[in-house]
């Protein structure tokens, strides 16, 4: 599969190629001169009838149109040029500029041709910087969590306790003894996926664990070197026993915080540890 | 009549400020009985318009011109199907038939809401409610349809000829109603902000009926061009006319909503982002109404044009503000449950349709207002035309069929550089060969050639798209028709949203056929005389004249034939109205979906035989009135009720309590996120 990349890009190459072709060509097609009625009605399509609302002198059916039409065909064939007639009606003494259905690009009416493509630059910068800080990993600094994700954490729990009702149809054991549990599963790491979260797209990788859950990751990579070959595969479903089984400290230093810091507000599907519930 | 319609009007003004009060006082009070009393009232005020609405029906019926409203829009000779018609087709009907809509949809919306919004579903019906009381206030004072004239006249003065046309059914309601139908997910999103449930809950129901107001507005639209098509004579079908861009507004900003809702419906992203769109879409909907209502701009639209300007800006103001300042009120608790991966996904390619289609809406905006700007800062009136839109939306709108070709080949997350090249080969050859093509073929102009070529693209990786997933099916054992029919049911939000993209494409292909390609001639013709336009032989052969009560119609019949063959006959007909001094034309045409030959009566001389006919030769027009029933076929698909629930709901630790309201049939109505929790309790368990 390997070549396919590799056939896009001469495909892109080619599509260049065929496309300045395709340009050249269309350059040298016969360049038939519009003819006097293509030219009347390019100019009927410009003018706005004074006497209705909204309507070009194309479309409208007054008399008053049918004679400025009547009109631009008379003088073109005298020889006028388009902008002439334009410039004929449009002038302050006959109907003034609101004659034009395109307002001019030069004076004031330029502002009207400006201020779009202005915005569109500023929304596309905007859009940029919005992508960026979007992309921008969490602050690695969270903030002290607060009680208002309590209920991301029951949520969670009821979630977990529905999966496990819904495997073994039996309500969740009470409460076994976390290191048990844990150590347990980490031994198993088959048994784990009931602590991702359901959603399936979001256990393939786990480019979105905060920084602090990396560094921690990393460091028991480093201490446990039978599981850094698969890393990525283990990362996440490793996760909780590493922390609570294998660094102690840190767990004791967090055991009175009902939401440790994985629990970051930008990431409230993530899992919290299912001990939480024990201590909380 | 008047009396009862009358009554009615002021007693569905009276619940509806009781409902408005007793929801948010039940709620703040906890005071069950008391919130459900509101809902009661609710559907109580859907009935009293109701009966409103059929009083007025019912004073037109019996021609009873004693009341003004009848008298200025009816006559004894209107065909009495127009009665339907009549009723909105001035100022204060058609305010009733706005009231009396959203009333309904107000009481639907409430009824059919899923236990899982109680804590939210007050504060969206108070909001329903308001925006009702100020309908409501306005029809019982400034605009009451029931007001009664001194004497009774012996003969009304008629409706406006130009919505004497079977469009006319379907085009103004339409519309009317999509533009009110914004409200309602507007009202959720609220609901959600007041209650302070702004998480997801709110997006499965906004989503439904987001889709069902972009759908109706898209239909209303679509109508109401070939309404103009056939019946305004000029061969066209979209001016850029200040009416139809206030209804193409909220239609762009609701395209944009329901787009970027699956986001957060699918990763929970762009929480913030949705509830300021769904807010902005509810201020172009105002704005809309305003520009129908208050017309401080010309347009051909000037049926139900009045004095209420004022008091539809002074609504649109407060009801653009005011949810804006609730927005940045809640700001802190809106947060987005993932960061953005990549900009090479879904989700970025979203963002990006979001920023166009919003691009879009504010150039149309931008134009509509600048006559005012200019009038302001200048001194002078500008006209703002078909070309300034033309040109500067034209652009936007290539790019963004190439999003839609691009972004549903795109994954959720982030795309792997290769996969995502191969998916992208077919479309992006097919692309290429239809480029090179049309140049071989002689089509030279720029935009044509990117637009048309883009819809390759878009088609092909549609196509390829439903093909991969019938192949797998089918390797699995299903026949080839079986294996399509449930890759659709698998997934119908996406497959509907397909056929949608596809409803587009065609109706692109009108749009370029007849806009690059189209021809136009003005003749003059004697009987018998035979003109030649595009290979089209066109002899005039007689006129007849039918003179009417109110109108005069005058029947013109023209043979057409193709290299001595003859094809058929086409009847252009014009009708003069000396009561409005105006004169309407219905078209001749004949559709094909290669092209439309058009003939339409341009000039009637007195004394002079000849007749002078605007005849069109149209290319690929056919086409886009059959993107309005795909259209709808797609959003059915992508809105059809999902039978079986797509995670398993029946979690014993759902508390049992919330089911006592519930309604299961309505619940399963609403898909739920299909990657989410088994069972989303919103109140925490212990």
């Amino acid at each position: 599969m390997h070549p396919q990349p590799f056939r896009l890009n001469r495909l892109l190459l080619f599509a260049a190629v065929l496309l300045l072709f395709a340009a050249s060509l269309s350059a040298c097609a016969e360049n038939r001169p519009p003819t006097l009625e293509e030219r009347a009605q390019s100019v009927d399509k410009r003018l706005i009838c004074p006497y209705c609302p909204a309507e070009t002198i194309d479309q409208a059916q007054v008399p008053q149109a049918r004679e400025m039409r009547a009109f631009v065909r008379e003088k073109l064939a005298e020889g006028w040029t388009e902008q002439q007639i334009l410039d004929y009606f449009s002038a302050p003494e006959r109907y003034g500029p609101r004659v034009l259905a395109e307002p001019p690009k030069s004076g004031f009416t330029l502002t009207i041709w400006l201020l779009p493509p202005a915005t569109f630059l500023l929304a596309g910068i905007l859009l940029f910087f919005i992508l960026r800080s979007m992309k921008k990993p969490p602050p690695p600094q969270s903030p002290p969590p607060t009680p208002s994700n309590e209920d991301d954490m029951a949520d969670y729990l009821n979630r977990v306790d529905a999966e496990i009702t819904s495997r073994t149809g039996s309500p969740p054991p009470p409460s076994p003894h976390p290191q048990t549990r844990h150590s347990g599963e980490s031994r198993n790491p088959s048994s784990q996926p009931r602590y991702t979260p359901c959603d399936s797209e979001r256990s393939q990788e786990s480019p979105s664990l905060s920084s602090p859950l990396r560094e921690r990751i990393k460091v028991r990579v480093k201490t446990s070197p039978p599981q850094a070959n698969s890393r990525h595969n283990q990362t996440r479903h490793s996760r909780t026993p590493s922390r609570h089984s294998r660094t102690p400290s840190r767990h004791s230093r967090e055991s009175g915080n009902p939401l440790p810091p994985t629990n970051h507000p930008n990431h409230p599907k993530d899992p919290p540890p299912a001990q939480a519930k024990i201590n909380g | 009549m008047a009396e009862l319609g009358l009554i009615t009007i002021l007693l569905a003004l009276s619940l509806a400020l009781y409902s408005l009060l007793a929801s948010v006082i039940g709620q703040l009070r906890n005071l069950p009985t008391l919130v459900q009393s509101a809902r009661n009232a609710t559907y109580l005020v859907a009935l009293a318009l109701i009966i409103s609405s059929f009083s007025l029906v019912a004073a037109f019926l019996s021609n009873d011109f004693h009341i003004r409203y009848v008298f200025e829009h009816s006559n004894l000779a209107m065909p009495r199907i127009y009665t339907w018609v009549a009723i909105y087709a001035g100022n204060e009907g058609s305010l009733l038939f706005i009231a009396t809509v959203f009333g309904i949809l107000a009481a639907a919306a409430v009824a059919f809401s899923p236990s899982r919004f109680r804590p939210s579903l007050p504060y969206s019906n108070a909001v329903l409610m308001l925006i009702l009381v100020f309908f409501l206030s306005v029809l019982a004072t400034l605009a009451n349809p029931f007001i009664t004239l001194d004497f009774t006249p012996a003969d009304g003065r008629g409706i406006n000829p130009l919505l004497v046309h079977p469009g006319m059914f379907a085009h103004p309601p339409m519309l009317m109603t999509g533009l009110v139908m914004v409200s309602i997910p507007f009202a959720f999103a609220v609901g959600a902000l007041l209650s302070k449930q702004v998480a997801d809950q709110w997006v499965d129901v906004a989503r439904v009926w987001g889709i069902i107001a972009w759908a109706t507005l898209g239909t209303g639209l679509l109508l109401g061009s070939w309404w103009a098509y056939t019946i305004l004579g000029w061969g066209g079908y979209w001016a850029w006319d200040p009416v139809e861009n206030a209804g193409l507004m909220p239609w762009l900003g609701l395209t944009a909503f329901i787009h970027s809702i699956m986001v957060q419906k699918r990763q929970g992203m762009f929480r913030m982002w949705n509830l300021a769109l769904i807010n902005l879409t509810f201020g172009l909907s105002l704005f809309g109404m305003f520009i129908n209502r208050g017309g401080p701009v010309p347009s051909v639209h000037s049926f139900a044009a009045s004095s209420l300007g004022w008091v539809f800006l002074t609504f649109m103001i407060v009801g653009t503000i005011a949810p804006f300042a609730l927005f940045f009120i809640r700001y802190n608790l809106i947060k987005s449950a993932r960061p953005l991966e990549s900009s090479l996904s879904r989700e970025a390619a979203f963002l990006v349709n979001n920023l166009l289609l919003l691009g879009v809406a504010f150039v149309t905006l931008w134009g509509v207002v600048y006559p005012l700007v200019s009038e302001v800062f200048s001194g002078f009136t500008v006209t703002v035309g078909e070309p300034f839109y033309n040109q500067v939306n034209g652009h936007l709108f290539l790019g963004l069929i190439f999003l839609m070709g691009v972004g549903p080949l795109l994954p959720w997350r982030r795309a792997a550089g290769g996969a995502f090249k191969r998916t992208l080969l077919y479309p992006a050859i097919a692309a290429l060969a239809t480029l090179v093509i049309l140049t071989l073929i002689g089509i030279r102009n720029p935009y044509a050639l990117a637009a048309l070529s883009l819809f390759a693209l878009v088609t092909v990786g549609i196509l390829q798209e439903w093909m991969r997933g019938t192949m797998v099916r089918h390797r699995r054992g299903e026949a080839y028709p079986i294996a399509f029919l449930k890759l659709i049911a698998s997934n119908r939000p996406r497959y509907g949203g397909y056929v949608v993209h596809l409803a587009v494409i065609v109706l692109g292909v009108g749009i370029v056929g007849s806009s690059f390609y189209g021809t136009q001639r003005d003749v003059l013709l004697q009987p018998g005389e035979t003109v030649t336009i595009e290979g089209y032989d066109l002899t005039y052969r007689d006129s007849r004249t039918v003179q009417q009560p109110d109108r005069r119609e005058s029947f013109y019949t023209l043979d057409v034939s193709r290299n001595g063959q003859p094809l058929t006959t086409l009847e252009a007909e014009r009708t003069f109205y000396p009561e409005f001094n105006i004169s309407a034309t219905r078209a001749g045409i004949r559709s094909t979906p290669i092209e439309d030959l058009y003939v339409v009566p341009s000039e009637d001389r007195e004394g002079d035989p000849s007749i002078g006919f605007r005849i069109f030769v149209n290319p690929l027009v056919w086409w886009m009135w059959l993107a309005g029933p795909i259209m709808i076929l797609g959003t059915t698909i992508a809105l059809w009720p999902t039978r079986t629930p797509l995670v398993p709901t029946n979690s014993p630790l759902v508390p049992a309590k919330a089911g006592t309201h519930s309604r299961p049939n309505h619940q399963s109505s609403f898909p739920r996120r299909r990657e989410s929790s088994p069972s989303r309790p919103k109140q925490s368990s212990p």
